[in-house]
Order: structure tokens, then C-alpha cells, then sequence
């Protein structure tokens, strides 16, 4: 299998808190991966730093080989390495519609080289994004009018409208539904073939149950990597995190 | 839209001498207060420099006329590729900061224009400035010679340049590129995770509305006669501002009417009273407190959701 994603030694300090300590990461083209970890272990910041949110205090990040780490977030997003946000990120003042389109007219702009001017092109794509995730009734609805599931939903479609070749999904079930979240997982395993999935998760079940590998954090280092299996059975992880 | 402009159109064949000159006036002053709704209002930027951009067309195309004898329309472009180079400018400095310090930063480069335009007299003829009337050479148009301060050709001209700004305007917003700046006004981090890059957005939004804001400076210069530096003080960028708020933010008719109202209410208070400011303070805290989205806002608010 292919590296989509390495990094190399990847720190963030802030002042003398060491947020992410030399974090070595190799993700294969196609995996859905999760990290776990306990509140603090620094996950959100190490994906902030391959999203380009922030910048690493040293390190390297590569994608296909390519050395991307001084790269700003939106050139990133034009390499295709996707952020959906923990905290819902919208325009909450606008329609589904417009939020989605937004984002695919970003992504025709970066596979043509300009700004796409037919408005039917943009809507075919913005449909089919919506219908992907299942909230094609609620185009015209205004996002911040949305119930909080739908606006979860449409943070994964603004993703995908993004076509990216690594879609980084932060907590993207906290404060589902039981039955959200069923639809959410399926949802996730269909887009798997098309690209590499990394989940930041703190319900086991949907880890357990989406995850190919795993990755355990804490104190900003890797502490275990491996299949769900191997992890479940890792003794060392289940004191720090699950509880033992 | 086009109903707007066909009123226009047609009012001045109806309208009394005294009211036909003040709406060239609120014609010309509305596409400045255009210029700057694109910032406000579509990027969401707020500059307190904007004057710097209307003085600029206004002395690069009454000096040109003034001191180098051009005719309207060569001092017109002149004036307008002044504006475009001088707002590119601030904006590669300005969009480095945001919010408050974005504010700061324009209305001090604002204030820095206009001192130079003081400091500049041998040019500017500093703050009495210097009118156009003797050298402005009549517009010739085939056969046709066209003095640039007779009511008709004024009204028209204003007219015109109104119905192009507002064309502007309206192509603009509708546009891809439109989509974005309203994306950068609501929310400019998830823009960037979109994979926009927001600063060139934001510089070309800067650029066009410091072209409109320098253009109806330049017009103004020609259809008014007269150069000064009033035009470039801080209450004449605070002026579009107003006329926005009271009009409605992002929406692409509120300045003519903010502007419009504007004009007309201090008319007619300061007809009253010397303290005519005290009223029409008092009225726009009203109307701020009754429609903080301002008329246009408030009408698209509860009839007409389409408008843009």
C-alpha cells in the first residue's frame, strides 16, 4: 500500500507546554484511521498541524512525498488534505446550498485552474454532495436553522464537496443520536474508497467499529499503534484510556 | 434594479431646478457609498480611510486638468488608475491586521492622504483648494460639445455613473467571485479551510471598491468644479459609513438611499436649526435601534427576500 501521509518528528510547543512531542506518522492511501487518546493527549492540535491551522515548531509533514510542511491551511486544502471542523464551522447565515457550493466551486476553481462561471455545473455537484449525506430536503434551509445532527452533516459535505485525498473528521459524532450515528458510520465506510480517512473519536463503538488502525495518545507522543484487535488487547492503554 | 434607473432616468424631467442638482449630487456621493458597501458589505471589512480613495480620484483628475491641461475624460482615467494603485497599496498593507486594527490601520493611511494633500500646496493649493471652472475644456462628442457643469449633462453623466456602479455591483456579487467575499464576511477561517485563499479576495475587494470610491471622486471633480481637501477629512470617510448603516449594509440600492435620506434630512433640519446634527443624530440612533439592517435591509427582511 501507498504512504498518502508521513510526518517526521512533529512538535507543537506552546510556550513551555509540549502540546505534540515528535509524533512520527505514516498513513497508507485508503485507511480509515483513528486517534484516541484522553482530553490533552494533543490530538486536535496534531491534526490542526496537518490541516496547516497551525504551524509546527519542528518537524516535518509529507504527503506523497511531497515535503508540505510550511504549506498555509488553504494550499493545503488544494493538495487535498481536508479539515472538518470539531467545533461546526458554517455560514450560518446562509443556505445548505450556498455553504456547499462555496466549497465545490473551491475545488472545480483548483481542478480548472479558474473560477467555474455555470451555475448548473456547481448545482449538479452541490446536490450530489447533499444527497451523499442525506440532507438534499434541507437545501434551502438556512445552516444555522438547522438541527445540530444536519449541521454536523453538512460540515462532512462541505468536506466532500472539497474532494480531498484525506478528510480529517474532528469528533464528528459528538452530540449525535444513537441512530445519527449509525447513519453517520455507514456514511464514513462508503467514502472510504475514495480516500484516506483520519477520525479523531471518543466513542469507542464508532471507533471500534470504522477504524482499520489505530493510533493511542497521550501527553502529546504516540503511545500504541495497531489494529482495533491489538489495541483492545494492549493492557497499557486500557489503564490510560479506557479505564481499565 | 432597472426600475431604479429608469426613475432616475426620467426624474429629471420632472424635478424643480433645486432638486434636480441635488440628486446629481446624491447620485455621484451614492456610487462612492457603493465603492465602500463592497467592502462592508459583501467582504465585511471596514475601512475608516475611504476618503483617501475619493480624494485620490478627485486631485489626481483636478490636477491633471489644473495643472497639465487635460480634458475630462484623459483626467478621468487618470484619476481612477491613481485610486486603483493606491488602493492595491494600502490593501497589501491593511489586510495584514483585521477588525479593530483594520479600522485603525485605514483611517490613519486616510489621514496621512489628507495631510499630504495639505502639506502638497504648490499642487493641491491646500485646504482652499481650486476649481475647474476655467480650465475644463467642454466634452465633445461628434458634433456635439458638452459643458460639464450644465444641469443636463451633470444629471446625465451622474446618472450614468450611478447605473455603472450599481451594474458593477450587481455583476460582481452574483458572481463566483462574489460568493467568496460573502463566504469571507461570514465566516473567513472556514473560507480558508475551503481552500480559498482570502487575503487575494480580500485585496481585489479592496482594489475595486477604493476604483468606485476614486472614480466618484474623480466625477465629482468634474461635474462639481471644485478641488479641497474637505473631501479627503476624516467625517468624509465617515460619511459612506453612515449612508450604508441607514441605507443597508450589503445590500445594492441601500446607499442611494441612505444617501439620498441622508441629504435631504440635513437639508431640511438645518432649514430649522443651527443644531440640525442633533437632530439627525437623534433620528439615526432611531432608526439603528428600529432597523439595525438598515431600510434596504429591513425591506428585504419582511417583503422581498430576493434582493441582493
Amino acid at each position: 500500500m501507498n504512504t498518502l501521509l508521513k510526518t517526521e518528528g512533529l512538535s507543537k510547543h506552546f510556550g513551555g507546554l509540549q502540546a505534540v512531542e515528535g509524533v512520527d506518522l505514516d498513513l497508507n492511501e485508503g485507511e480509515i484511521r483513528a486517534i484516541i487518546g484522553p482530553n490533552g493527549a494533543g490530538k486536535t492540535t496534531l491534526v490542526s498541524l496537518l490541516s496547516g491551522r497551525l504551524r509546527p515548531s519542528s518537524g516535518r509533514i509529507h504527503l506523497n512525498q511531497k515535503d508540505i510542511t510550511s504549506f498555509s491551511a488553504s494550499r493545503k486544502v488544494q493538495f487535498g488534505i481536508v479539515y472538518t471542523f470539531q467545533v461546526t464551522s458554517l455560514f450560518f447565515n446562509l443556505s445548505c446550498y450556498e455553504n456547499v457550493a462555496i466549497a465545490v466551486q473551491g475545488c472545480r476553481a483548483r481542478e480548472e485552474g479558474f473560477l467555474p462561471r455555470r451555475e448548473s455545473d456547481i448545482r449538479l455537484n452541490v446536490r450530489k454532495v447533499l444527497e451523499q449525506v442525506g440532507i438534499q430536503e434541507n437545501e434551502e434551509t438556512i445552516a444555522g436553522n438547522l438541527a445540530y445532527g444536519h449541521q454536523r452533516l453538512l460540515e462532512v459535505a462541505m468536506g466532500l464537496a472539497s474532494r480531498p485525498k484525506l478528510l480529517i473528521l474532528d469528533e464528528p459524532t459528538q452530540g449525535l443520536a444513537e441512530s445519527e450515528i449509525k447513519h453517520f458510520c455507514s456514511l464514513i465506510r462508503g467514502l472510504s474508497d475514495s480516500m484516506t480517512i483520519l477520525l479523531i473519536e471518543h466513542n469507542m463503538q464508532v471507533v471500534l467499529e470504522l477504524a482499520e488502525q489505530i493510533t493511542v495518545m497521550d501527553q502529546g507522543r504516540i503511545l500504541a499503534e495497531g489494529t482495533p484487535s491489538e489495541i483492545e488487547a494492549n493492557i497499557a492503554v486500557q489503564e490510560s484510556y479506557l479505564g481499565g | 434594479m432597472a426600475g431604479v434607473l429608469l426613475l432616475l432616468f426620467v426624474l429629471q424631467f420632472i424635478l424643480p431646478a433645486y432638486h434636480h442638482s441635488t440628486f446629481s449630487k446624491i447620485m455621484v456621493l451614492a456610487s462612492y457609498a457603493m465603492g465602500f458597501n463592497i467592502l462592508l458589505g459583501y467582504t465585511g471589512l471596514m475601512s475608516l480611510g475611504h476618503a483617501m480613495f475619493f480624494s485620490t480620484g478627485m486631485y489626481a483628475t483636478g490636477i491633471s486638468v489644473y495643472h497639465f491641461g487635460y480634458t475630462g475624460i484623459p483626467a478621468l482615467g487618470i484619476g481612477v488608475l491613481c485610486t486603483v494603485l493606491v488602493s492595491m497599496l494600502l490593501g497589501l498593507v491593511a489586510l495584514r491586521t483585521s477588525g479593530v486594527s483594520f479600522l485603525i490601520v485605514t483611517l490613519m493611511f486616510g489621514q496621512a492622504v489628507f495631510l499630504s494633500i495639505l502639506y502638497f500646496d504648490q499642487f493641491t493649493l491646500g485646504q482652499d483648494g481650486f476649481t475647474l471652472t476655467k480650465e475644463l475644456e467642454p466634452l465633445v462628442l461628434g458634433n456635439a460639445s458638452y459643458s460639464y457643469t450644465d444641469p443636463t449633462f451633470k444629471y446625465n453623466a451622474a446618472w450614468f455613473l450611478f447605473a455603472l456602479s450599481l451594474v458593477i455591483t450587481n455583476i460582481l456579487i452574483l458572481s463566483p467571485i462574489g460568493r467568496v467575499l460573502i463566504a469571507i464576511r461570514e465566516n473567513e477561517e472556514r473560507t480558508q479551510m475551503l481552500g480559498y485563499n482570502t487575503y487575494l479576495y480580500k485585496l481585489f475587494a479592496m482594489t475595486l471598491s477604493g476604483a468606485l470610491s476614486g472614480l466618484a471622486g474623480s466625477v465629482h471633480a468634474l461635474l462639481f468644479s471644485y478641488v479641497g481637501a474637505t473631501f479627503a477629512e476624516i467625517h468624509h470617510s465617515i460619511a459612506p459609513l453612515l449612508w450604508t448603516l441607514l441605507g443597508g449594509v450589503g445590500t445594492t440600492l441601500g446607499p442611494l438611499l441612505g444617501t439620498g435620506i441622508m441629504h435631504y434630512l440635513i437639508d431640511f433640519t438645518s432649514g430649522w436649526t443651527s443644531a440640525y446634527l442633533l437632530i439627525v443624530g437623534a433620528i439615526l440612533v432611531l432608526l439603528v435601534i428600529g432597523a439595525p439592517q438598515g431600510l434596504m435591509g429591513l425591506v428585504r427582511q419582511k417583503r422581498f427576500p430576493w434582493l441582493p
